[in-house]
């Protein structure tokens, strides 16, 4: 029950948002509706954790510690941003970005979309998971192009066909899966139960099953932005509003991703294990390696963040890829580091862009004069994003680096830690500049609005709180998660 | 029934020839419609009841609804009916082609060994695939792209017809509620950048790099 609740609460709070006239109470709902929305998630998940695994409606809901994970972080992550977005938008409309009843129509749009996102992480059946994918693709497509100029429309136009094209791959992977579940089940909605796929897993076809894990890939890694198919995600990233960048970034990534590492369970599962981790370490060295050159020579800092989104999907399929129980551990890991770090420096970014009126990296300088309590934690989530201790990311990303090394895959493991290193190189030299360089232009010291700092607080407490130690919970958590990954 | 998808893939051929805008709608829910009497085909030789609610439903979303939404939105935008080109009508139909024999060279006939519209139809889905990808490389206006994309889809559906019967009626609904918020979304999208860029030549979307 609770899940249908779940997913009630955040569907009508968008509505609710949107019938309710006057500007101020739909913020108001927002607000409220995100509260609880992260106290039922909370609950739900800590159940699932402590209780195991949770059916409802004759199975066809499934929540499993994988997904209880994800539904923390979309929580967590909606919370801090609809708490962001309400000042932002309002700073949009005083400044005349956005017109008033554009803004009006944000709410609805926003939590429609989170909504979809979990219900991904909730259906037990693979073909509805495909269904709601691309519903979070349909959903946000329009806050893509939400400040409807030239280069939003672009964005959003190329992020839905480039999505729907790749995810129609997917639904080819799906075809696949159930045509060698039908043999043994027959036909009707079980044979796509994930649940009912794993216990038959070893009677699938192989070869099918390979098949489908290809295409699986490719659709779903397209929207997870796994290079070479991550084109739509810069240019959404950079165009979207920021609150809307964070969500794409901090949760639909790992959604999409969710959905490939559930198809890495069945072949792994199917003894086809090898196979698949080849193909993810291949993807996620490439991603990472891609976003170097990118990250480093880049101009703008919203694409900056978007390639750095690529180059953490990349470190997350990796630690899948590298496939044993301390690397899974890791990847889990990391996927929740990532979400919170990388939503906490975007709504630092989007201040800062805010404030000095451009994304340019070179025509912002000396950030510390004009804001400096943003500039913290500007700071801390680009050196959390880069790896340094002792903020979390350091212990995921140090944790697959270990599973690399003790699995003997030296030279995966050595490039990986290149590549992170240039990235590190390359972001700290943009950050540095940009924090503590020579104010170039009149930019008028301001208070900063608390709400903006507080919605960044809920974010940072995770980066800092699970850097210094990671308590025991934690750890079982993660390895319950990775028994469930792993799919033994 | 196996020459209907033969039909459908003839159908392609019209599309990528086609030069007016309302007769590639046309056309697609002439495929589309071809795709439901697959359905009602398959439906009554398997006296499945669900596969008939699943075939009525592509018959009203993809062959009639869709084709609307796209008829209505050439209509409202009153842009030229014309279409055009990134490559001639030549080429295209030659690449098209060489993509269905491409198809049936490179797979083997008996991947899926149960197929209900003879051996080929996993290789004509494919051929659909890429000729529905091709037609939103090829063409240039916006609306063109949603015509390949939903000739994508119709070669996918097939498939899923062929090879299991179509997929569970949930997911099948699921699915076209999908196709349809989609359709209209595109065309949401496609009034914006009519708007904006005082045309919906997608090739004039190329201002952001790097």
């Amino acid at each position: 029950m609770i899940v249908i609740v779940l997913l009630l609460i955040s569907f009508f709070t968008g509505i609710l948002a949107w019938m309710v006239p006057g500007q101020e109470k739909k913020e108001k709902i927002n607000v409220i509706g995100s509260c609880i929305l992260a106290c039922t998630g909370i609950v739900l998940s800590w159940q699932v954790f402590s209780m195991g695994t949770f059916y409802a409606i004759d199975r066809a809901i499934y929540v499993d510690p994988f997904s209880a994970l994800i539904i923390i972080v979309i929580v967590i992550v909606n919370l801090a941003v609809s708490l962001y977005s309400i000042p932002y938008l309002k700073r949009e409309v005083s400044h005349g970005l956005v017109t008033r009843e554009q803004s009006e129509k944000f709410y609805l749009w926003y939590h429609v979309f989170v909504t979809t996102m979990l219900s991904v992480v909730v259906v037990n059946n693979l073909g509805l998971m495909w269904v709601a994918i691309e519903a979070t693709t349909l959903a946000s497509a329009l806050l893509v192009g939400f400040y409807d100029h030239k280069h939003s429309l672009e964005a959003a136009w190329k992020y839905v066909i480039l999505c729907t094209v790749g995810i129609t791959f997917g639904l080819f992977g799906t075809i696949f899966t159930y045509y060698s579940a039908m043999e043994i089940l027959g036909h009707g909605t079980d044979a796509l139960y994930w649940t009912k796929l794993m216990e038959i897993a070893p009677r699938l076809d192989p070869s099918l099953l390979k098949l489908a894990f290809v295409f699986i890939l490719v659709g779903y890694g397209t929207k997870a932005g796994l290079a070479p198919l991550h084109n739509w995600l810069p240019d959404a990233h950079s165009q979207a509003p920021t609150p809307i960048s964070a969500v794409l970034s901090g949760v639909l990534l790992n959604c999409a991703l969710y959905g490939i590492i559930r198809f890495y369970s069945l072949t792994n599962s199917a003894l086809l294990g090898e196979f698949s981790q080849q193909l993810l370490l291949v993807f996620g060295l490439v991603s990472i390696g891609i976003a170097v050159p990118f990250i480093v020579l880049q101009k703008d800092i919203k694409r900056l963040l978007a390639y750095s989104s690529v180059e953490h999907m990349g470190i997350i399929a990796l630690g899948v890829g590298l496939g044993s129980k301390l690397a899974l551990m890791g990847a889990m890991f990391h996927l929740f580091n990532h979400a919170m770090a990388k939503s906490m420096f975007f709504m630092a970014v989007g201040n800062i862009a805010q404030k000095f009126n451009t994304k340019n990296i070179t025509r912002i300088k000396g950030i510390v004069h004009v804001m400096p309590a943003t500039v913290v934690f500007f700071l801390i989530g680009a050196f959390a994003l880069t790896g340094l201790p002792p903020f979390s990311i350091f212990m995921s990303e140090f944790t697959i680096a270990w599973a690399g090394f003790t699995a003997g895959k030296y030279m995966v493991s050595s490039l990986y830690l290149l590549f992170i290193a240039l990235i590190f190189a390359g972001l700290g030299y943009h950050v540095t500049n940009m924090s503590f360089g020579r104010l170039s232009r009149r930019v008028a010291k301001e208070k900063e609005n608390t709400w903006l700092l507080a919605a960044m607080c809920i974010p940072l407490l995770f980066v800092i709180g699970l850097g210094f130690s990671t308590p025991a919970f934690v750890t079982d958590i993660l390895e319950q998660i990775a028994v469930v990954v792993g799919g033994e | 029934m196996a020459w209907m998808i033969y039909l459908m893939l003839g159908t392609a051929f019209v599309l990528v020839a086609a030069t007016s805008l309302s007769r590639m709608v046309r056309v697609l829910s002439l495929q589309s419609a071809c795709l439901a009497l697959l359905g009602f085909w398959t439906a009554y030789r398997s006296g499945i009841g669900e596969i008939y609610i699943a075939a009525s439903l592509t018959f009203v979303v993809k062959a009639l609804l869709i084709p609307w939404i796209l008829l209505y939105t050439v209509r409202r935008l009153g842009v030229k009916e014309q279409v055009e080109f990134n490559f001639g009508i030549k080429k295209s139909l030659l690449l098209s082609l060489g993509f269905v024999l491409l198809s049936f060279e490179v797979l083997p006939p008996n991947i899926l060994h149960k197929e209900i519209f003879s051996g080929s139809s996993l290789p004509v889905a494919i051929s659909l695939v890429l000729i529905g990808l091709f037609i939103m490389i090829a063409r240039k206006k916006a609306l063109t792209q949603i015509v390949g994309l939903l000739v994508m889809e119709n070669g996918l559906y097939m498939l899923a017809m062929s090879a299991t019967m179509g997929m569970p009626l949930l997911v099948e609904i699921g699915i076209f509620l999908d196709l349809v918020v989609g359709a209209l979304v595109m065309g949401i999208l496609t009034f914006r950048i009519n708007q904006s860029f005082d045309s919906i030549d997608t090739s004039r979307l190329r201002n952001l790099r790097g």
